[in-house]
């Protein structure tokens, strides 16, 4: 049997997600009057990240309307697996000191 | 004055060096002993006099200081073989992957070095810090062969928690602590950044350490029994430990033992040093004091709950602040907070005398410190303090003049900070107006008991006096009890009316009762309302008695519209709205309540309450508090005089109705055996994804809810409003109709995890029952009431569904404990900016808009901006008129 391929962006669940323009990012940078690295991260693995084809240093705009606000925008600044590994093994170091701290 | 020795300018965090060590240390320790045998101590020991004194009277042999005034001083131990720090075990490792065994260079050539020194200068944001680098860095060169002197490529293994080999091929080498260093030592200057060691302040080869420091006496006193027997400190015995394994050491290799033995000694001397340091290393047997108590050494000191950070640093004790039982008093305000007497004459507030309150202060102080209203302490103009006793007091309040201090007692109108441990959520810690009283508890308003989640079986509080000024006054306008009524987490009153007040309302305000002129006059004096809300003239004029609904609305603002349905409610197909033939919509118009009976749905706290809500919406958190006042007191008033009790009486049931639920329970028995012979037989089918007994049992169970569901409304048809237990549980005073039905009716089926009960014995839950018995009795069903009382088997099997319920409780409040703690760590820092966006501590954004959508619960209605479909409702109705 094979699979059928399924394109993820037509899930229901899926929000919108769009890559910005140079442009674009600059803007939303300045009106929040911070530097890329303040943004929420995502993944360029991520796999809406990967099918609309943003690479790392992209700002993407995700806009979902499940939130129970109605419609509400997001900005992620895309990093690549080397940055994540970085970052995570700090936070799992951190993890396993408190834990065993703790008790 | 406590006197500052030296001011901290800047704190460096490095590794102490050999050199550092001995240059700070005044003394080389060689003997292991502590005191001889007449208690002095020993030269050149643990306890030698110049490393600090702990005894009162003795000075320091170093600084000649007495104790107290004299730190301390370090010495030193000199190690036979040097040991690696196990602190630096996983540091050590990483660099030694990533430099050559042979030139102790980095394994990277010129182009990959420019390269990683280029992006370490350019380091800056979060995702490409300098330790983000310098991991990188290190992993290149772990990966790679040593470009400049080419020597083949070996990997270095290490072995928790201190030991490291060295393995090419098949070939494993250990490499001893000598090795590690003199490996460390041959690293150049130039390599030590991108390693990640400053090299104004650490080596990477100290992280090996040849010499130990010796913490002063004073960091680990001995103590002194009474009798008389020296107890010494953790520390010191294993400081012992290190110097006996080291002196064994150095004569072993001085007498030129056999390499065997002096690697066994030596291996024990790092045991030493390693559990020295952390204890509770893993991979190291803890070591034990002779009695089998685990030692607590360094690192036990400072890391967890009992720690110095958490313990001490984070959780000192503070001053201006009290903690007594708390009890109730429902006349004082929600705002307020009784304080005893003798609580508010030792807590003070610093005071400035100013030509405007001069006299004023100069009556306090006159007052002395044991007179209430009075002052303690007075500074005056030249910094000096001076006690205020009741002999200085009348030459300490002449003298007083402007730009004196004075440190008054606490007095009526003050605001303190109130607290109720576990501190959960911000309305733990509220301020409240200080009421001085007798006797020695703090008093509170029953309405403000559901945020401190405080009862008066024994509670205690915590209660803390700011400061300053600026202190207060921010405490009074954000903190105050009434700015909280409305919870910031649901947006709906977390303070508000419970039990009495609820059924109170009831009886006050439901159809029929009514009130004579003479009793209202008494109730409205006692409660405060009368000359404030209602003049005496007002019963002049009439002379029919007052209904409850004429007696509430004159608590409520003139223009106050609001309708909604009451606690009571009972939900019918088609509601009537304002004409509920049973009373249970209310209408509130233009301060007027046309009808409804007020109860848990207009003023509960914690319960979606309308009335209170739309007050402290609309009209403001100080109509709200004084709504709250005066008609708590009301209710006191008119519930006392109306009555409520209950009794066992309330839940009786007339013969006919117990007859019915024995019938009930009867053919739940009965079907639960057909369904049980029908198993037997075979005949049973299976329902999908189950076991057969699976399937009998989900049928069994629910069938036997069913039977106790029945059980219980059959009941309900007798518990009428005559009750009062009904009338509390139907309003939300307390209880509910299940407890209720369970009291009159029938327990019901008492589980375990779930499952009906079936352990204890061998196939049976208890021995008054045959081997695989599945009926109804047999495995817990409860089919007696607490009215009627529980069989012997039902008491047990009731017990055990008791006791799961009170472990439940157990393991959750400890599970919801951590899960607390480790949330606030991380959400501690954030914090809702000016242009709304959510961040941390170093501006990341979280949130670009607050909670998605901007809104502050407390301030909204029902999460919207305005509640549009009050907003319709009243202006169709206004329409119709």
């Amino acid at each position: 049997m094979t699979k059928k391929k399924i394109n993820i962006l037509d899930n229901e669940f899926v929000p919108e997600h769009t890559i910005l323009t140079e442009e674009e990012s600059n803007e939303i940078l300045q009106k929040f009057n911070v530097t890329h690295d303040k943004l929420p991260l995502i993944l360029d693995t991520d796999p809406v990240v990967k099918i609309i084809g943003a690479k790392s240093g992209d700002v993407i705009k995700i806009v979902r309307s499940d939130s129970p606000a109605g419609k509400s925008v997001f900005y992620r600044y895309v990093i690549g697996e080397d940055i994540k590994q970085g970052l995570e093994e700090d936070l799992v170091d951190e993890i396993i000191e408190e834990e065993s701290g703790e008790e | 004055m406590f006197k500052v020795p030296k001011v901290i300018d800047t704190i460096q965090f490095g590794i102490l060096s050999p050199e550092d060590v001995r240059k700070m240390s005044v003394l080389r320790v060689i003997t292991a002993d502590t005191y001889d045998d007449d208690g002095y101590p020993i030269e050149k020991g643990l306890m030698d006099q110049r490393l600090g004194v702990i005894d009162p009277g003795l000075k320091c042999k170093t600084c000649g200081q007495k104790f107290g005034d004299c730190p301390g001083h370090f010495g030193h131990i000199e190690l036979a073989r040097p040991v690696i720090h196990v602190g630096h075990a996983k540091d050590v490792h990483k660099i030694l992957k990533s430099v050559c065994r042979d030139c102790g260079k980095l394994k990277l050539d010129t182009a990959q070095r420019e390269h990683f020194h280029d992006q370490l200068m350019k380091a800056s944001d979060r995702l490409k810090n300098k330790e983000i680098i310098v991991k990188e860095t290190m992993d290149k060169a772990a990966k790679s062969v040593c470009p400049w002197c080419g020597s083949d490529k070996r990997t270095i293994k290490f072995e928790k928690p201190y030991t490291f080999y060295e393995e090419w091929g098949e070939e494993r080498n250990k490499l001893t602590p000598i090795d590690v260093r003199e490996r460390l030592e041959k690293i150049p200057l130039e390599d030590y950044e991108l390693i990640g060691v400053n090299k104004d302040v650490s080596k990477p080869e100290w992280m090996v350490l040849t010499v130990l420091p010796v913490p002063p006496v004073t960091v680990r006193p001995s103590i002194t029994l009474e009798s008389s027997v020296r107890s010494e400190d953790d520390l010191t015995h294993k400081l012992v430990d290190i110097i006996r394994i080291n002196q064994r050491l150095r004569e072993n290799i001085d007498a030129g033992a056999p390499q065997l033995i002096v690697e066994d000694l030596w291996e024990l001397l790092q045991y030493h040093v390693t559990t020295y340091f952390n204890n509770s290393t893993s991979g190291v047997p803890p070591a034990r004091h002779r009695s089998g108590r685990i030692l607590k050494t360094i690192s036990q000191r400072l890391s967890g709950k009992e720690g110095r950070f958490r313990s001490n640093l984070s959780g000192k004790r503070v001053d201006f602040s009290a903690r007594t039982v708390v009890s109730p008093d429902p006349y004082i305000s929600i705002n307020e907070v009784g304080v005893p007497d003798f609580v508010a004459s030792e807590l003070t507030v610093p005071e400035k005398v100013t030509v405007h309150n001069l006299e004023e202060m100069k009556v306090i102080v006159r007052n002395g410190p044991n007179t209430h209203p009075g002052a303690n302490y007075v500074i005056r103009n030249d910094g000096r303090r001076k006690k205020i006793t009741d002999t200085t007091k009348d030459d300490v309040a002449e003298e007083l003049d402007v730009g004196f201090t004075v440190e008054r007692q606490l007095r009526d109108g003050d605001i303190v900070l109130f607290n109720r441990q576990p501190s959960l959520h911000r309305l733990s810690i509220m301020a409240h107006e200080v009421r001085v009283m007798p006797y020695k508890t703090f008093r509170l308003n029953l309405c403000v008991c559901p945020p401190y989640n405080a009862d008066f079986d024994g509670d205690e509080m915590n209660l803390h006096l700011p400061q300053t000024e600026e202190a207060r006054s921010e405490a009074g306008i954000i903190m105050k009890v009434q700015e909280n009524i409305i919870s910031p987490r649901f947006g709906e009153p977390v303070i508000g009316g419970m039990q009495d007040y609820i059924s109170g309302a009831y009886l006050m305000t439901r159809d029929g009762s009514e009130f004579s002129a003479e009793e209202v006059e008494e109730s409205f004096y006692e409660s405060g309302i009368l000359n404030n809300k209602v003049g005496v003239e007002a019963f002049n004029e009439r002379s029919k008695p007052w209904t409850g609904k004429e007696l509430f609305e004159v608590l409520l603002p003139k223009d106050l519209s609001v309708e909604f349905r009451s606690k009571t409610c009972r939900k019918c197909e088609r509601c009537e709205f304002a004409n509920c033939k049973f009373d249970n919509y209310v209408v509130i118009k233009e301060g007027k309540l046309l009808h409804g009976v007020i109860d848990g749905a207009a003023f509960k706290a914690r319960s979606s309450c309308k009335l209170l809500d739309k007050i402290v919406k609309d009209y403001g958190s100080d109509e709200g508090r004084e709504f709250l006042d005066s008609v708590t007191k009301l209710i006191i008033s008119v519930i006392m005089k109306v009555g409520l009790t209950t009794g066992i009486d309330d839940v009786d049931i007339p013969e006919e109705g117990l007859e019915r639920i024995d019938e009930i329970l009867e053919n739940a028995r009965n079907k639960v055996m057909e369904n049980i012979d029908a198993y037997n037989r075979g005949e049973l089918e299976k329902q999908p994804g189950q076991t057969i007994e699976d399937t009998l049992e989900n049928r069994i169970m629910a069938e036997l809810a069913k039977a106790r569901d029945n059980a219980g409304a059959a009941a309900e048809q007798y518990l009428g409003m005559k009750r009062h237990a009904v009338i509390m549980a139907k309003t939300g005073a307390k209880g509910n109709m299940l407890d209720l039905t369970q009291m009159a009716a029938c327990l019901g089926q008492m589980t375990v995890r779930g499952k009906r009960l079936h352990r204890g014995y061998q196939e049976r839950s208890l021995p008054h029952f045959k081997r695989g018995d599945r009926s109804a009795k047999a495995r817990g069903f409860v089919s007696s009431s607490y009215r009627k009382g529980l069989s012997p088997t039902e008491f047990f099997f009731h017990s055990m569904g008791g006791r799961e319920g009170l472990v439940d409780t157990a393991v959750r409040t400890a599970q919801s404990g951590y899960m607390q703690r480790r949330l606030i760590n991380a959400l501690q820092d954030l914090k809702v900016e000016k242009d709304r966006t959510v961040r941390d501590n170093s501006n990341n954004i979280i949130q670009f808009e607050y909670g998605e959508d901007g809104v502050d619960p407390s301030r909204s209605s029902y999460g919207e901006a305005v509640d549009i479909d009050w907003i319709i409702h009243k202006t169709i109705t206004s329409r119709k008129e």
